[in-house]
């Protein structure tokens, strides 16, 4: 059987167009949200009966249509968005194509209030799979009110395919998180079936953004609405990054480390104040986390980048959901470049007590709730610490070094520590021999071991090799020891910064190195063994990574190896300055492998757990 | 098994016997200790399997017979009842104690205590013999040097070496080292000697404290053991032990002979120093600062905890010099040396030290030398 070609029925290929920009009944309720937007709404309230695909509006005090403007605004490619393409590279509106509301009524029935300010009254037309049915005048305030029923009810096929109503409901309140974020002037609110979902303020835009930004919103009302959406305690944990470089403007509230998410969830894209998916900013924002983050944990951020409307292609995706940057390597290093930054003054989340003071107390007054007097001066308190080296002046042993021969007539001697004790500082637990368990206001820490060794470890040993030499301590017995020839290579190549490290090195010649002293921390290992394996480690990072940061590469390694393992037991002393030390360094989040080194558990959660709310 | 016994002696010997098993064995059996009705009186016994240490207290034996019993509950209770006498009996697989004239009784349960570990034979090759005092202080003078890193375990321990006429005990971690000596003929032991576990030694140690004779030491260094025996008033104490293989650094040719610098000072005073200062100092290097001057040392330590500086008087009249050192190994050194000076020989500020007591230590008939090592200065040269 042949068949001829014919041209369709107008009304089944607008039925056909229109499954490409609203292929959900989300993409209706987005189309009809940036209409209000791009009309300047200053308040928008979304209502909900049962399910989107059943019935919603979306009212808005936007600038209205014309009653006359009603009918035109149905037809396909009619808007006031643009007039001509060139207008695309000025745009400053969501929409610009003119094929929103013509598709959503080709599928679904419409009815469109609406009143222009200057106008006496309101007139509505309504629209049915395409046809307008009815129209005339009608009462309302300024603006325009947009409502959907019956979606996708003459296109059966379609409707099949829907997702799960509360799928869609839960799409939907993302949907206007995301538009939320982007619009803090405007205030949002969502009824589902009369009871109200959401109901965010509109923030008086500060005007504080410099004169280039125009009377657009900052991070200061950003920050505002990010605490009305996800409350006051979480936004401010958030951090500010911002950057700036040929007209192209960054803008980010960082989650923490400890907050990123097994997937993408957390992060919102904004561009030009439209909410986009993208991949290569995903990207760039993995990158500014760098080893924060282990593999596989997303960091949870929102990201606000303003672009020239000229190197910026919006119309790429029937659903406008991506966007093409014309120089996406600029962005990439303006994202990555401006969230690094604020990522590297990383301030601890343990700020239970976050008040005034620019540094965070010492683990002990954080943990202790001391009944008014403060019984010893302690200069750790008064200036900021510098990372990684701070230690309490409690106990003698720290990690590394169990105060030798402590095991042996500990009896008979007295311990500096019994001496000296100060106030009682708090009890730590170690579970297992891995986990050490610590009482902090407010709930409980539970800090990984080694993680947090290597941490610490780490940032010792880049201090190190940037230039503040370590002690050596100096070896009664010189080891001698046997390297590959590819090590004692490494041994003469790595010379300067093994000495940085503390390493007191003589080469005697192929293959024999003398190990005349060792890094002062490192009381516990067998030196030479411990030298092999951080050659291995360097040789085989440097031969796996291209950007090789020598440095970089045996701090790692070096942390990696001289850490305290899981199964080490640690007596208190030695805890307590494994947990101090760690919160003096600049990450104490993750391990520099982006292992997290700590979990924090809340009274709060633990009383709801108990019922005791 | 059924005796009668004074609850001093069980509480001693309980005690004591308590000191060897291991807190937390995979054996729970190893959490016992062994009663053994003998016909010499009632031995304890508590292992771990490689320190055992035993203990024969004199009682009334009506029926020999063995019971092992959980050692902290068992010495927990005889600990606490009250002093006189008392009977400990078998009964129905239950360890029953009644003391006080029928004022009391306790029952523990028993494991089967042919499962207990065997207390090895110890077939000497060599003895000899030691007072306890001077075992005792041959120990506090040396043992505190050892290793406690797993890595190397013949540092585990404490070199006992015979040789010149004289006994010498002798410890390292490589980082400091400690030898102590006392004069008198000890033929059974070579110059290589045997290294004595620190764990050992511990007990040995309290053994030697309470002992009231001489201390018998026999080593079986072919099966890898020693043994020592003591008799600490009615008591006789026996620890066994398990020997550390070597072989031992040769430490005798790291001992420098002749450094050129010599440094004098009263012990508490740099004692005292070094405690004030170290509580600057960074908590896992304990890092202090000697600064050697003219007739003076001053010992000072930075870190971001603070600062500070300690100058006290030296005979000193060498080179001005820098030098690093641990604080905790100093001052365990310092704390070792039992006479009012103490000297130290220096080279260079990179080069192992000797410190010494300065004059006769008060038992002429021993002698004292330490090592340490430095720690090198983050702005020392080379």
């Amino acid at each position: 059987m042949t068949r001829s070609i014919r041209r369709l029925a107008p009304e089944t290929a607008s039925r056909i167009a229109a499954g490409e920009v609203i292929e959900r009944p989300l993409s209706a309720l987005k189309e009809i949200l940036e209409n209000a937007l791009d009309a300047g709404a200053r308040s928008i309230a979304v209502q909900v009966e049962r399910s989107l695909d059943h019935a919603f509006q979306v009212a808005d005090d936007g600038t209205g249509i014309a009653a006359g403007d009603l009918e035109l605004a149905l037809e396909r490619h009619a808007t006031s968005k643009i007039a001509t393409l060139e207008d695309l590279d000025r745009l400053g509106s969501l929409g610009f194509r003119g094929e929103a509301l013509p598709s959503i009524a080709a599928v679904s029935r419409l009815r469109i209030t609406s009143r222009r300010r200057e106008a006496d009254g309101a007139s509505f037309v309504l629209v049915e799979g395409g046809r307008a049915v009815e129209r005339g005048a009608s009462a309302r305030a300024p603006g325009t009110t947009v409502e959907v029923a019956d979606l996708f009810f003459n296109t059966p096929a379609r409707r099949k395919f829907l997702h799960s109503p509360a799928g869609e409901l839960r799409a939907a309140l993302r949907l206007l998180e995301c538009y939320a974020l982007a619009y803090p002037e405007v205030g949002f609110r969502m009824t589902v079936d009369g009871r109200e979902r959401l109901s965010w303020p509109a923030l008086p835009v500060s005007g504080l953004a410099p004169e280039d930004h125009g009377g657009a919103p900052g991070l200061h009302d950003y920050r505002e609405r990010a605490s009305a959406l996800w409350g006051a305690r979480h936004a401010a944990q958030l951090l500010d990054a911002l950057g700036e470089r040929d007209g192209m403007r960054i803008e980010a509230l960082l989650g923490l480390p400890e907050h990123a998410r097994a997937t993408r969830e957390g992060q919102v894209f904004i561009v030009n104040r439209r909410w986009i998916q993208s991949p290569p900013l995903s990207q760039a924002l993995r990158r500014a986390y760098g080893n924060l983050l282990p593999g596989g944990r997303f960091p949870a951020s929102t990201l606000w980048l303003t672009v020239p409307p000229a190197r910026l292609d919006v119309n790429v995706h029937p659903t406008k959901r991506e966007v093409r940057f014309a120089d996406e390597s600029a962005v990439f290093t303006l994202v990555a470049g401006a969230c690094a930054k604020s990522l590297a003054h990383i301030h601890p989340p343990l700020t239970v007590v976050r008040g005034g003071a620019a540094t965070e107390p010492r683990w002990a007054d954080r943990v202790q709730e001391r009944a008014g007097e403060q019984p010893y001066l302690r200069l750790g308190s008064l200036r900021p610490e510098p990372p990684g080296l701070a230690s309490p002046g409690g106990g003698p042993a720290g990690p590394g070094v169990s105060s030798p021969g402590a095991g042996i007539l500990a009896g008979d001697r007295s311990e500096p520590e019994a001496a000296g004790a100060g106030p009682r500082e708090p009890e730590l637990w170690q579970l297992h021999r891995t986990y050490i368990l610590a009482p902090v206001r407010g709930g409980l820490v539970i800090v990984d071991q080694h993680a947090a060794h290597e941490r610490i470890l780490y940032e010792d040993a880049r201090a190190r090799l940037e230039g503040a030499r370590g002690s050596a301590q100096q070896l009664l017995f010189p080891a001698v020891i046997d390297l590959s020839r590819s090590q004692f290579d490494l041994v003469l190549e790595l010379g300067q910064w093994l000495n940085q490290l503390g390493w007191d090195l003589a080469p005697l010649g192929p293959p024999s190195v003398v190990i005349h002293g060792v890094p002062s921390d490192l009381t516990r290992e067998n030196p030479g063994r411990f030298l092999q394996d951080l050659l291995d480690e360097v040789s085989e990072s440097t031969a796996r990574e291209s950007d090789t940061d020598v440095a970089e590469i045996v701090a790692r390694s070096y942390a990696c190896h001289a850490a305290i393992k899981a199964g080490d037991p640690l007596s208190q002393p030695e805890m307590r300055a494994l947990i101090d030390r760690l919160f003096a360094t600049s990450r104490p989040h993750g391990d520099p492998h982006g292992r997290v080194t700590y979990v924090r558990l809340d009274l709060d959660e633990l009383n709801k757990r108990f019922g005791r709310t | 098994m059924e005796l009668n016994i004074e609850q001093s002696d069980l509480a001693f010997a309980v005690g004591r016997a308590l000191g060897s098993v291991s807190t937390r064995s995979p054996l729970p059996l190893l959490s016992c200790i062994l009663l053994e009705a003998e016909k010499d009186g009632l031995r304890v016994t508590g292992t771990d399997l490689d320190v055992t240490t035993s203990v024969l207290a004199p009682c009334e034996v009506k029926s020999p017979g063995r019971a092992a019993v959980s050692a902290r509950h068992f010495h927990d209770v005889a600990r606490k009842i009250p002093r006189g006498p008392l009977s400990v009996a078998l009964k129905d697989q239950q360890c029953e104690v009644r003391y006080g004239r029928g004022k009391g009784w306790s029952r523990f349960p028993t494991q089967d205590p042919a499962d207990f570990p065997r207390t090895p034979e110890l077939k000497a090759e060599a003895s000899l013999k030691l007072d306890g005092d001077a075992l005792g202080r041959l120990v506090a003078r040396s043992a505190y040097a050892a290793s406690t890193e797993e890595t190397r375990p013949q540092l585990n321990g404490v070199l006992l070496q015979g040789g010149d006429g004289k006994i010498a005990f002798v410890s390292t971690d490589g980082h400091r080292l400690a030898r102590a000596t006392h004069q008198g003929t000890f033929a059974g032991l070579s110059k290589d000697g045997v290294i004595i576990p620190s764990r050992a030694l511990q007990a040995v140690s309290r053994g030697a404290e309470d002992a009231t004779g001489p201390v018998e030491i026999e080593i079986a260094a072919g099966k890898n053991q020693a043994g020592f025996a003591a008799q600490a008033g009615a008591y006789r104490i026996q620890i066994l032990t398990r020997l550390l293989e070597g072989p031992y650094p040769n430490y005798e040719q790291v001992i420098p002979r002749s450094n050129p610098k010599q440094l004098k000072c009263r012990r508490a005073d740099l004692m005292e120093a070094v405690d004030i200062v170290a509580s600057h100092a960074d908590n896992v290097t304990r890092q202090v600062r000697f600064s050697l001057r003219r007739g003076r040392l001053g010992v000072a330590s930075a870190t971001e905890l603070g600062a500070g500086e300690h100058q006290i008087e030296a005979s000193y009249d060498a080179d001005d010099m820098e030098i690093g050192y641990n604080a905790g190994y100093m001052l365990d050194i310092l704390r070792s040396i039992p006479t009012e000076e103490v000297a130290f020989h220096l080279n260079t500020a990179l080069s192992a030290g000797v410190v010494e007591p300065v004059g006769a230590l008060p038992q002429p008939d021993e002698e004292l030398l330490c090592l340490i090592m430095p720690l090198r200065l983050p702005d020392a040269v080379g």
